[in-house]
């Protein structure tokens, strides 16, 4: 899983732990994707008054088949790297930032794909622009940007 | 309104927002035609004003968003929850639709 807190320092880092410990919970008592995120909306509704959101993927990967389920909450869609090299972006799975109510969530399911040739690069980065003097070249989700981290990063910023 | 709506100026979108809803008005349409830039902050304060106006039986409407910023609605799907509008005329004459239609 990759979670991005809305905002930045102590509040965001708050925000982040409360939805990491959510979704811990529920994937402890066997839950699946689907439940994760919501236990997440749950949370950061009951515990905070004020607007907050996590934006994130949630994935898992079944490394003896190759198969991939996600949702994708609000975050830059997951990139398939082949050897290295972003061959096609993960566009399903899409539904609000958790902590934003929202039930119409589908958990797609990826293409099957051989772990040892291929692996799955979710941003890191929360999806804003940049200021006009610090745009980059490629924007969020381009397929070719260089790929910034795999696996399990909880990140908060 | 216009600048950047972030970290920094989020309170002020905010506090002018309060007012209006104190005064009575939870229908509201916002022009993002002079905001440059907006970050997470800031689209965390338009959810915060999208549920208060909905609380009160209302609602809030985007229009003329920059291009940067319409892709950020798209990708973080806040263009589900927040109704947005290529210019202020397209919004005004959804709503003057949406009236009509409702008699």
């Amino acid at each position: 899983m990759v979670l991005d807190a809305m905002g930045r320092g102590l509040k965001a880092g708050l925000t982040c732990a409360v939805a990491l410990a959510a979704l811990r919970a529920v994937r402890r008592d066997g839950h699946g994707l689907y439940d994760m995120a919501r236990a997440v909306d749950a949370a950061l509704l009951e515990q905070f008054h004020d607007m907050r959101f996590v934006t994130g993927v949630l994935a898992e990967l079944n490394l003896d088949t190759g198969h991939l389920r996600y949702i994708n909450a609000g975050h830059p869609p997951p990139l398939l790297l082949r050897h290295g090299r972003a061959v096609r972006a993960l566009t399903g799975g899409r539904r609000m930032p958790m902590g934003i109510d929202d039930c119409t969530i589908e958990v797609a399911e990826g293409r099957s794909w051989s772990p040892a040739t291929g692996c799955c690069c979710i941003p890191t980065a929360s999806p804003r622009p940049g200021r006009p003097t610090e745009r980059r070249s490629a924007p969020h989700g381009s397929m070719s940007r260089s790929a910034p981290a795999t696996g399990t990063t909880p990140s908060s910023r | 309104m216009s600048g950047d709506l972030d970290h920094e100026t989020h309170l002020r979108l905010l506090d002018a927002i309060e007012r209006h809803i104190a005064a009575g008005h939870d229908r509201l349409l916002v022009d993002l035609s002079e905001v440059a830039f907006c970050d997470s902050t800031g689209l965390g304060a338009l959810v915060q004003v999208h549920r208060e106006t909905v609380a009160r039986g209302g609602w809030l409407r985007l229009a003329a968003p920059n291009a940067d910023l319409r892709r950020i609605l798209a990708i973080t799907n806040l263009d589900r929850l927040l109704p947005v509008y290529d210019s202020v005329y397209d919004a005004g004459r959804d709503v003057h639709r949406m009236v009509h239609s409702a008699r």
